[in-house]
């Protein structure tokens, strides 16, 4: 076969194949620097110990976390269990009048809502 | 390397609370996390520092991996938003930062010079690169993610990853002009 005439070949002047040319020669550069990185920066993997203490040391705090939260959660609610004795105990009308609230609150702001989303449209 | 059924047996029982199973697991993905962060943060320090805090984010999650994605992936994915994390904290030291950068840049280009080896000029030009563009350009066009894989790993859409990445090669292209 013979060569081909590079003078005979016929220039290419669609913009957009041109682009993908130098997309992909812009992508190949980048992989052959990218390649040569991984060859000056080779990666040293900490030995098994390191890893063995790290699960360890992670798995531990993320206990003592746990108990922590825990903890601050029952205090909340002991707490609120305690406010809430004290006012059944010590003024009943208070506590009725919350717990109305808690029921009506939500309800009439609901419906306040709605209103507004009425009028909106 | 294990196959893909020993890595999913190791992955079963390290999420069982297998602790030596996660340690073959997390030994075996270390380089490829490293080797990942030194390319998008080209600062040999911070991609060890980061690959070691990616490592004990795994150990906290594990039992949240679903196995949807490939593990690599999926640690691929913590390794960017500690990264991307760490930016933000860093954000008022804008500054500092990209001193830090630069000479970290110059100190492995010196490197490089000590051992004969030529200094590729594209990292240069991914250095210039902001890391929301660098970082979806490496995943495309060094480990050949879809623009798919690419939005589910930064939370992005897909046509803003494409997008993201074509910004990315033409800006390369101008910079080695």
């Amino acid at each position: 076969m013979e060569p081909e005439d590079p003078k005979k070949k016929e220039p290419r002047h669609d913009p957009e194949l041109e682009e993908a040319d130098e997309d992909e020669l812009t992508s190949q550069k980048l992989q052959d620097g990218l390649h040569k990185l991984d060859e000056l920066y080779p990666a040293f993997t900490p030995s098994p110990s390191w890893f063995d203490q790290q699960i360890v040391e992670t798995k531990n705090s993320q206990r003592s976390r746990l108990w922590g939260d825990l903890l601050k959660l029952w205090l909340a609610a002991l707490l609120l269990l305690f406010v809430l004795y004290m006012t059944v105990t010590a003024q009943p009308v208070v506590f009725v009048t919350f717990q109305a609230l808690a029921v009506v609150a939500p309800l009439a702001w609901l419906l306040i809502r709605k209103q507004e989303e009425q009028h909106h449209e | 390397m294990f196959s893909h059924l020993e890595e999913h047996e190791l992955i079963h029982k390290a999420t069982c609370g297998d602790n030596a199973a996660l340690t073959l697991l997390l030994q075996q993905h270390y380089a490829f996390v490293y080797k990942y962060l030194l390319k998008i943060t080209l600062n040999p320090h911070m991609a060890e520092d980061i690959a070691q805090e990616t490592m004990v984010k795994c150990i906290e999650k594990i039992k949240l991996y679903n196995g949807k994605s490939k593990l690599s992936s999926w640690l691929i994915t913590i390794a960017t938003n500690l990264f991307i994390d760490l930016g933000r904290r860093k954000k008022r030291e804008k500054l500092w930062q990209k001193q830090e950068q630069d000479q970290s840049l110059r100190r492995m280009q010196w490197r490089a010079g000590q051992q004969n080896e030529e200094w590729p000029e594209v990292l240069n030009a991914l250095a210039e690169l902001p890391e929301d563009t660098r970082i979806p350009v490496i995943l495309k066009h060094y480990y050949g993610y879809t623009y798919e894989e690419i939005g589910s790993m930064l939370t992005l859409a897909e046509g803003t990853v494409k997008s993201r990445v074509h910004h990315a090669l033409k800006q390369l292209r101008k910079e080695l002009a």
